[in-house]
């Protein structure tokens, strides 16, 4: 068992942005991607478990997203790395980090969680903030309140947030042209404040398209299915980043 | 008789019963294959050749006999006549025995902890976690799966989950650490072309059947994950004949030899560094007290020869005879209070009042431990007062350490073993443990003695800290000490197995 402190990854986002079926996608559906080391996610306890799985259900055509499903308080998920073949001690699998979806209603991650945080992802639903300008400035409001909220390394020059922010623009799967799209010129369409607000508080920050899916889900009698098996892109890129700086931070 | 081992599965039982008994804790849902398991063992047991894990079902109850024996019917009976297999409703633990021909070559523990698959079905209830605990504790874990038949029923995945959460959350752990193998039951119901894939490539078989995602919670859980293929019932019509369950079990008996081997490496370089630093560290303060202790040693052993021939020493003046005193030791203080036994005879006391003054010394003591006497060389120690910081309480304690081994030795081979002579080597052993700085060497030789006395039954001593005890000397022991604890482990662990 490992006993060194495990710093947690922080997910973030405003309602509707698709936070518990990227955690469904990380624990359900994930793929091995060529060329690319694997992970693998856990739910803490069996609430947590139970959250993710109804988060869908099985269908005659794939898979139906059920919504409306409220997380269990203090939900955690458990981020592995694993292996093909056994490593020097004959282990696979080595757990990297805690994946903390921070009060994901409210909004608002406890003070504590963020200051030990070793990254922090944010959610931006593309296709809603697309379709609705209402929905748009609040999202965009949203995050930029939010990334003023991040804590600031004490002295630092701006940018003073340390802390590796992934902003990851989910539901890419329902915008055609998704991957001829650059994620940071997107995320600037939305409002040039998005791209301000960042390169003013974060001094390590990405973007990234992220589809938990794979495909857009198609309304089949009165539900939201999934055709086939869920496929989600894109949903590690954001971890690998975060874990990538944490190595380097720890090697430095 | 040789004693058995349980791990080295290739490799014929080493004799002392220095190695502890393995146990592998047989999970699954219903219908995975559980019985079909305890009945290809039990069927194993008929055979008289070949390379087998078999049941042993010489002490097992009622209920695990009848258990095991309607499901080995069951499997032959296959295809032929319904049999009801009759599954005990608690956990039990049987042994399984590795033969190689007739020869018993290894040995485990095989705990069944959900006959009924219930517990699977409702992992979180309260009695489900009590139960699950026990995984906690095993030393390899057996989770077996039904393999689905092409166009059957797929694994449910989430049940899965939940069983694995519920595994981890019982063990307080993160990740289980011990092997754990998963194997795909029943596979002599696929077509062949199938199975045979499955024996070949059993991993790819069960990445193929669970997803990326679920094989990925079997492998972030289970570091040491293996995945087997098996047939309890093999492909032999009206008989069992069990494919994939010897190299099954046999997995696990390598991957104990390996840990120990692995610890046993680790061990050794760990003793080789402290020995190094402790050695840099220390070695002058070691040359002092290493002369000190052979200096008062040698001049107690001297003291104590001269005395013997010379004892009692007269001296005559003016007519009258009287009794001369020897010299005393200038180290020590007499506080009889603090001796091992205080009952001491009054007719004795005087007499040797009248033929000399015994005072207790760190000499004296040397002086009954080479004379054969460990109580009264203990006696002599617990007398002194000495400060717990000096170079003369480490040479004590070190002769106390010595005195205490053989003591308890020598009080256990006693037909009536006397018990306040017991305690009071145990209480002795305490109270150096507890000045002994940790980690070093004389730890080993005093936790073996409070351990040695301890492990006669006679004391209700704490298991846990006997435990302890034998887990220090085999640390930090010589190889001779080592060995010895070694021997005290196995007979506290009382393996009543032997072969012949």
């Amino acid at each position: 068992m490992h006993n060194e402190r495990r710093r947690s990854i922080i997910l973030w986002g405003p309602p509707g942005s698709g936070k518990s079926l990227y955690l469904a996608s990380l624990v359900m559906w994930l793929t091995r991607e060529p060329n690319e080391r694997p992970f693998a996610v856990l739910p803490a306890s069996d609430a947590t478990a139970a959250w993710v799985a109804r988060r869908s259900i099985p269908h005659p055509d794939g898979v139906a997203l059920v919504g409306g499903v409220a997380p269990p308080t203090d939900s955690l998920f458990r981020i592995y790395s694993i292996s093909g073949t056994p490593g020097e001690l004959g282990r696979r699998s080595a757990l990297v980090a805690d994946l903390a979806p921070s009060e994901a209603t409210a909004g608002d991650p406890s003070p504590t969680r963020l200051a030990d945080a070793s990254g922090v992802i944010l959610l931006l639903p593309a296709a809603t903030m697309a379709a609705s300008a209402e929905a748009r400035d609040a999202c965009v409001s949203w995050f930029t309140t939010t990334l003023a909220r991040l804590p600031e390394q004490a002295g630092a020059a701006p940018p003073a947030v340390s802390v590796p922010v992934a902003v990851c623009l989910t539901q890419t799967d329902e915008v055609p042209d998704a991957v001829r799209r650059d994620a940071t010129e997107w995320l600037e369409s939305f409002g040039a404040e998005t791209l301000r607000a960042l390169r003013a508080h974060c001094a390590r920050f990405a973007v990234f398209k992220v589809s938990s899916t794979g495909r857009a889900p198609r309304p089949r009698g009165g539900l939201d299915v999934v055709i086939g098996t869920p496929e989600p892109r894109g949903v590690l890129a954001p971890l690998r980043w975060i874990l990538a700086n944490q190595a380097a931070e720890m090697a430095a | 008789m040789r004693r058995l081992t349980s791990s080295g599965s290739r490799r014929a039982v080493s004799p002392g019963g220095d190695e502890r008994r393995r146990t592998i804790l047989l999970w699954g849902a219903a219908e995975s294959g559980k019985s079909g398991l305890v009945g290809a063992l039990r069927s194993e047991g008929t055979k008289t050749v070949g390379d087998r894990w078999t049941v042993d079902l010489g002490e097992a109850s009622p209920d695990v006999v009848a258990y095991a024996d309607s499901a080995s019917l069951a499997l032959r009976l296959r295809g032929v006549k319904e049999t009801a297999i009759r599954r005990p409703e608690r956990a039990f633990t049987i042994p399984v025995r590795r033969y190689a021909g007739r020869a018993l070559t290894a040995a485990a523990d095989l705990t069944v902890l959900d006959p009924c698959g219930e517990l699977a079905a409702e992992p979180t209830t309260p009695a489900a976690r009590r139960a699950i605990a026990a995984a906690r504790t095993a030393d390899g874990i057996l989770w077996l799966l039904e393999t689905p038949l092409p166009g059957g029923r797929p694994l449910d995945r989430f049940a899965i989950l939940r069983q694995l959460v519920a595994i981890l959350d019982a063990a307080s752990a993160t990740e289980i650490a011990v092997p754990v193998a998963v194997a795909l039951t029943k596979v002599d119901r696929l077509p062949s072309a199938d199975m045979k894939q499955l024996f070949d490539a059993p991993e790819q078989g069960l990445r193929a059947i669970l997803g990326d995602a679920a094989f990925g919670w079997l492998l972030a859980a289970f570091p040491r994950l293996r995945c087997f293929a098996l047939s309890a019932a093999g492909t032999v019509r009206n008989v069992a004949r069990p494919v994939g369950l010897t190299t099954l079990v046999d997995w696990f008996a390598d991957e104990w030899r390996r840990e120990e081997e692995a610890a046993d490496t680790a061990r050794t370089r760990a003793r080789r560094s402290a020995r190094v630093a402790r050695v840099r560290r220390r070695a002058p303060l070691a040359a002092t007290l290493t002369a000190a202790a052979a200096v008062v040693a040698f001049a107690g052993v001297a003291a104590a020869r001269l005395l013997s021939q010379r004892s009692p020493t007269w001296t005559s003046s003016a007519g009258t005879v009287v009794p001369q005193a020897t010299p005393t030791s200038p180290v020590v203080r007499v506080d009889s209070s603090q001796a091992v036994s205080t009952r001491t005879d009054s007719t004795k006391a005087d007499s040797a009042k009248t033929d000399s003054v015994h005072v207790p010394s760190i000499a004296s003591a040397a002086a009954a431990l080479e004379r054969g006497d460990a109580i009264a060389a203990m006696r002599d120690l617990s007398a002194l007062r000495l400060s717990d910081s000096s170079a003369q309480r480490y040479a004590a304690d070190s002769i106390l350490a010595a005195a205490a081994l053989r003591g308890a030795e020598d009080i256990l081979t006693l037909p009536n073993p006397s018990i306040d002579v017991l305690e009071s080597i145990v209480a002795a052993a305490t109270a150096a443990i507890a000045r002994a700085h940790p980690g070093t060497p004389v730890l080993a030789p005093l936790s073996l003695a409070r351990a040695a006395a301890c492990i006669g039954g006679h004391l209700s001593c704490p298991a846990d800290q006997v435990r302890e005890d034998l887990a220090w000397a085999l640390l930090l022991g010589t190889p001779a000490e080592q060995d010895q604890a070694r021997r005290f482990r196995a007979a506290l662990v009382g393996d009543p197995v032997r072969v012949p």
